[in-house]
């Protein structure tokens, strides 16, 4: 009942956009979100769509699963375009009693939906294509010169990994707590939410006491192998700015150029 | 209470790009009443086939019919079903939850929506039965040992008196005496309440010293169904599945290899005791110590 959770959704390949270098891909990712916020015209979304496009063509990821990856955001863009939709002074198209829907805010709702579903198609992208562990490297990498102000790169990025390496592990045993509770007659699908808030409880004690159990056996299991984070650390698989990254940065900076320049080239001409 | 599989199948995931077929083809009758074995080594179906008993799974392929009626129709409730099967875990005492072993083991009848005072006969009668001690009531289940946890989740599967009891590897884990304790509560309540009793398990010699029946599962499907003899007679076809015979079986086998005259059919090292003493008897007049 639970396998249908898509977590850590790594999709495994062999193509130049799964092998670029993991910090590569998440300075790009913030970028393009950066830009994504400079992107106001429908034309702007269009360039915006052909890259998106051009980029899951390179990485094989099939369109369904990116559709899959944008539903769950359904609510929210239908919360912010009634919201823009009734809430932007303008040319009025129907008014009932005080709401009113102007032009104006038709276009920011479309606007600002395609934002979003664009800003989701791109992160995932980059968990598509990047394995946790991985993504988690470039992470504690990125953070490195933080390290000068205190910031525990390498205790973040270990925690990270951890977090994201027990998560199949505690549904899967979610769901044989769920089966055990069953047999003993437990109901979790009937009653109002009180009583189904209720019902989670014998799901969630013995959950809780069997993460901390597990926490308590890999800090253990770390200490026997003498595990300490901090400066001494080596890596055992050293990360490397390769050609293809350079041609990357080189690509994205003249997309990105282009995505801005959209905005303010009709007020040049 | 009459537990019959018809061609049951059961596919993980049908239709998706992770299909697994975990069941197939699995045909068997379980008599009330019985006391039945089910072995295989991991992954032959061994855990995909007893949730089925409870209609915690619902077979994808063929039909479970519980004294006749198939288990996915209307005129079963499954509600009612998991109540009459109770199924043991592989470590049960990972799902203890409650404030008060008490409680723990109320949690089943509570949910039968039983008069208080029926909840209490239950939980005391189910708590003798798996040999809970009257002091632990009161305390948290967290305060137990592994064996006593073990026993008083057990015990919260008893009170909701099923008539059929499903254990999956009730002894894993345990050291040599709580292994004992618990198959012999399993064979109390089989003899005494006269409960059917299925048994999963990777020990032979547990299976021969209490099983009626065997079923052995191999590769999601039934490779063998029969008397602990039937089964433990073939004794080459268990071990290409991966399995055995008991070692007192492979013992006695050597020694008819030798030249002994001993029955074949010896299981238990109580059977092979009282044949080995009795040959020397024979051949020696040796009387018997």
């Amino acid at each position: 009942m639970l396998t249908d959770i898509t977590l850590g959704q790594y999709l495994p390949g062999e193509t130049v956009i799964h092998k670029l270098d993991p910090r590569t891909k998440i300075l790009l990712t913030i970028a393009y979100i950066m830009a994504l916020f400079f992107v106001n015209t429908i034309a702007g979304f269009a360039l915006c769509a052909v890259f998106m496009g051009c980029i899951l063509k390179i990485s094989g990821i099939p369109l369904k699963f990116i559709i899959k990856s944008i539903k769950p955001l359904w609510i929210f863009v239908i919360f912010t375009a009634i919201i823009n939709i009734f809430m932007t002074d303008g040319k009025i198209v129907f008014q009932i009693w005080v709401i009113k829907a102007t032009w104006e805010g038709i276009y920011l709702a479309v606007i600002m939906s395609l934002r979003l579903i664009f800003l989701v198609m791109g992160t995932s992208i980059l968990t598509y294509t990047t394995s946790p562990i991985v993504l988690t490297d470039g992470i504690e990498h990125l953070l490195g010169p933080f390290r000068k102000i205190k910031v525990p790169a390498h205790e973040i990025a270990m925690m990270m990994t951890i977090a994201i390496r027990f998560i199949p592990t505690i549904i899967e045993e979610t769901d044989k707590l769920m089966k055990a509770q069953s047999a003993r007659g437990a109901d979790f699908e009937s009653g109002n939410l009180m009583a189904r808030a209720k019902a989670m409880v014998p799901i969630l004690v013995p959950l809780f006491v069997s993460a901390f159990r597990r926490a308590d056996e890999l800090a253990l299991a770390m200490e026997c192998r003498c595990y300490h984070g901090g400066d001494q650390r080596t890596k055992m698989k050293q990360l490397h700015m390769q050609g293809r990254d350079t041609g990357a940065f080189f690509i994205a900076a003249v997309s990105i150029t282009l995505l801005i320049g959209i905005r303010y080239l009709p007020g040049l001409i | 209470m009459e537990i019959k599989a018809e061609q049951l199948g059961y596919t993980y995931m049908a239709g998706g790009p992770m299909e697994k077929v975990a069941l197939h083809d699995v045909n068997l009758e379980i008599k009330s009443g019985s006391f039945v074995g089910i072995i295989g080594h991991t992954g032959s179906g061994k855990s995909t086939l007893i949730q089925h008993f409870n209609g915690l799974m619902k077979p994808t392929g063929g039909r479970l019919l519980i004294d006749g009626k198939d288990i996915t129709s209307k005129e079963v409730s499954l509600r009612e079903l998991r109540f009459k099967v109770g199924m043991v875990f592989q470590y049960p005492e990972h799902q203890l939850f409650d404030e008060t072993v008490y409680d723990d083991i109320a949690f089943g009848p509570k949910n039968m929506k039983l008069e208080e005072s029926e909840i209490r006969q239950r939980v005391q009668d189910a708590a003798k039965a798996a040999q809970v001690d009257e002091a632990w009531m009161d305390k948290s289940p967290f305060e137990l040992s592994g064996g006593q946890k073990r026993r008083v989740a057990i015990a919260g599967v008893l009170a909701m008196r099923p008539e059929v009891l499903v254990l999956d590897e009730p002894a894993a884990g345990l050291d040599p005496k709580g292994r004992d304790e618990i198959l012999q509560m399993v064979e109390e309540l089989h003899r005494q309440r006269h409960m059917t009793v299925i048994l999963v398990s990777h020990s032979m010699e547990d299976i021969a010293k209490l099983a009626t029946q065997i079923i052995v599962m191999n590769e999601g499907t039934v490779a063998m169904q029969g008397t602990v003899s039937e089964v433990f007679s073939r004794g080459d076809e268990l071990q290409r599945m991966g399995l055995d015979v008991p070692q007192i079986t492979l013992f006695v086998q050597r020694l008819i290899q030798k030249g002994y005259p001993l029955s074949k059919d010896i299981f238990t090292v109580e059977q092979a005791q009282k044949e080995i003493l009795a040959l020397f008897q024979k051949e020696q007049g040796v009387k018997p110590c």
